[in-house]
């Protein structure tokens, strides 16, 4: 008997269709125009309000000091309001907004939103040399989290509607909805099959509507219409493509390595890093004014053919270590847009060159620049198939879409073999975050280690003797047993590592001697399993480490112990032991 | 089969309603918002691509030319559909001896309408 509200009459038609639509799919689709138009209005606000304070604190024209100055106050402003009050705003934006889709669920705090609008807009208006794509990525994201929460939808409907925003950001942002849509299955989920493509859609057509309705219809870049010359043309494309992949590397190399040195500074002193990023390119600036800022009006020039070799040569460099230190010291900004520039100098180059030696067969150096964003694009970022779409959606040229097909497969080719890790999956890294890989999560689990997993065995301090660790560790039925300092768990210290020690003499040296031997001769990293990885993979591991247990810790840090699981536990989780018991009685 | 997905936070939802209401609102305001900073910024840009013309206008009756192109490309920049600014661009390029050059540059305007440059070349 279907029981009858009491009150139905009350209710007005409209209240009744909203409450109806919280237990409909339909409400995903509802959300989806909701959440495209609220992103791509805030987007468009971002991108006004950093033009419009860019123009006056550093106008064109303006005195050199100026161009010192402002950079390097900007990074201590918006580097203290990081540092205090908005930590998670800090960088591009993207492996913050994987890390709360996969390891947070999808929640992004409104702080979050606000301290990434405010500080972003802030330094990029004061010149710092890094993008704003990435920070509106984050941005939309976060929205779509903080609305969906407010409804007060459940965890996996927040999931799913933190890739909408981000499609409505970048497509706002960039002003290429076909783009946006792959980047965020691309890139974000990392399944180009989502179930939420119809989703995304909506929202990132809904954010390009908004911005269309606000700013009119102009692509991102002006460009003159390339085409193939002549089909000995493919030989340089391919050749840009070699030089826009070494560029990349170049360029995700300097990244990590400066912002890992950044990070081995003491915490207490983050708060004044990106003032070092300020006032390189502060230095920079004040010699070669474009190198400030995003710089889209020189990317421009240089499609249009608009900047000489020298300049454009200078440019390459001044840019890839600008960005790099900017984004290593803590700066808030993204690296599309430096990845676009780069990759327009780059390609203005090659061609420069080309046309000067062939100019018979030959395109202008505007039609290389446009190839080489996008053969910088896919080489840095690593989603070629979004770089393509891309290319073609900020110029609306689609002659030369096969030149820039071979370009940016041969880009992200070379990228991939020299640096294996793509950059926001090395950022996490740097962070000790372990993102899920899309293997992993698109991988059907019968069990997974959380299935299994039991609360670890004694924790062993580091400062503790080996003679006294082993003989905790005779006690217990694992092999080996989890090391810890103050910050969290070091690693785990097996039964024959401790005896091997003893029986060199080494009873009254410290765990942390044995583990700090152990890393520095191999690999910082120690094997472990995160909850939702598969028995299988926990299995594999133990196979390959000869180890009977493995600590499951957190995906958020890989010093946050969950747990240990045994081969034991395995086993139990797939009814063996009791099979074996049944056997036995 | 189904169940019910389960809340994401222990605490009350707020109202549902509500926070449709004030999404709406936040739309409108934000919309005003951009609409305003927009035309400011579109106002400004106006200005300032008039400002640009007129000094190559100056710059090309006093004879410098080259100088006077730059001003003209700035111009366009902002104001690309600007028939005026792209003859007086092609005119200066012509006085500068880069027939080639004025040319490209009133390519988009002869496809349009071929009459529009008669007089430059």
């Amino acid at each position: 008997v279907e029981e009858v509200s009491s009150q139905p009459s009350r209710k007005t038609r409209v209240s009744r269709w909203f409450e109806g639509l919280r237990n409909e799919n339909q409400l995903s689709l509802v959300l989806s125009l909701i959440i495209g138009a609220v992103v791509g209005l805030v987007i468009v606000a971002f991108i006004l309000l950093t033009g419009r304070l860019a123009a006056r604190m550093y106008p064109p024209g303006g005195a050199g000091w100026r161009r010192i100055l402002v950079p390097t106050l900007g990074s201590l402003i918006t580097g203290f309001l990081l540092y205090r009050y908005f930590p998670n705003a800090r960088g591009s934006g993207i492996p913050q907004t994987k890390f709360a889709l996969f390891v947070e669920n999808g929640r992004i705090q409104f702080r979050t939103v606000i301290g990434k609008f405010f500080c972003c807009a802030g330094s990029l208006a004061s010149g710092i040399a890094l993008g704003r794509e990435g920070p509106s990525v984050q941005i939309g994201a976060g929205l779509a989290s903080v609305i969906a929460r407010r409804l007060g939808l459940s965890s996996e409907r927040v999931k799913m509607l933190v890739p909408v925003g981000c499609a409505a950001a970048l497509a706002a942002a960039f002003n290429t909805p076909i783009a946006a849509v792959l980047f965020s299955l691309e890139e974000i989920l990392g399944d180009l099959h989502a179930p939420v493509l119809g989703s995304v859609v909506l929202s990132s057509a809904t954010a390009w509507m908004v911005l269309h309705l606000v700013l009119g219809d102009d692509p991102l870049f002006h460009v003159s219409g390339y085409r193939l010359v002549h089909p000995a043309e493919f030989a340089i494309y391919a050749l840009l493509g070699v030089v826009g992949g070494l560029g990349s590397v170049c360029f995700v190399k300097l990244l990590l390595a400066l912002r890992k040195w950044f990070m081995g500074l003491p915490r207490t002193t983050a708060w004044i890093h990106p003032v070092a990023g300020g006032l390189t390119v502060g230095i920079m600036g004040f010699f070669v004014p474009e190198v400030l800022g995003v710089g889209y009006n020189y990317v421009e020039r240089v499609l249009n053919g608009d900047l000489v070799l020298h300049t454009v040569v200078i440019l390459i460099v001044l840019k890839i270590v600008a960005t790099a230190v900017c984004y290593g010291s803590g700066n808030a900004g993204g690296i599309f847009g430096p990845a676009l520039f780069i990759g327009a100098m780059i390609g203005g180059a090659v061609g420069s060159v080309a046309h000067n030696l062939l100019p018979a067969i030959t395109a202008t150096a505007g039609a290389y620049a446009l190839v080489g964003m996008g053969a910088a694009f896919a080489g840095i970022v690593r989603t070629p198939l979004t770089s393509v779409i891309m290319i073609f959606e900020v110029t609306r040229d689609y002659t030369i879409i096969v030149p820039l097909m071979i370009a940016n497969l041969i880009s992200f080719f070379i990228s991939f073999k020299l640096q294996r890790q793509p950059i926001y999956e090395a950022l996490a890294d740097q962070d000790g975050v372990h993102l899920p890989s899309s293997r992993s999560r698109t991988q059907p689990l019968r069990f997974q280690v959380a299935q299994a997993m039991r609360e670890p065995p004694g924790i062993l301090p580091v400062d503790m003797e080996v003679g006294e660790a082993a003989e905790r560790a005779r006690r217990n039925v694992a092999d080996a047993l989890p090391a810890s300092d103050s910050r969290g768990l070091l690693g785990m210290i097996s039964k024959w590592e401790l005896e091997s020690a003893i029986a060199q003499g080494n009873s009254k040296k410290t765990l942390a001697d044995l583990i700090l031997a152990r890393t520095s001769a191999h690999d910082s990293e120690f094997p472990h399993v995160h909850p939702d990885h598969g028995v299988e993979v926990a299995l594999e591991r133990m196979g390959t480490t000869g180890l009977n247990v493995l600590p499951v810790v957190s995906r958020a840090s890989v010093r946050r112990l969950l747990g240990v699981v045994t081969f034991e536990d395995i086993m139990e989780v797939y009814g063996l032991l009791r099979m074996r018991e049944v056997a036995k009685e | 089969m189904n169940e019910p997905a389960k809340r994401n936070d222990e605490s009350p939802a707020p109202s549902f309603l509500g926070t449709l209401v004030l999404v709406f609102a936040a739309i409108a305001a934000l919309f005003a918002f951009d609409t305003m900073m927009a035309n400011a910024e579109h106002a400004e840009d106006q200005a300032e691509a008039q400002r640009l013309f007129t000094e190559g206008q100056q710059l090309a009756r006093q004879g410098r030319n080259s100088e006077a192109v730059e001003k003209y490309r700035g111009a366009l920049m902002i104001r690309r559909e600007d028939r005026h600014y792209r003859l007086a661009l092609a005119r200066t390029l012509m006085a500068s001896g880069k027939p080639v050059d004025a040319e490209s540059a009133v390519e988009e305007v002869l496809s349009r309408d071929s009459l529009a440059v008669t007089g430059i070349f």
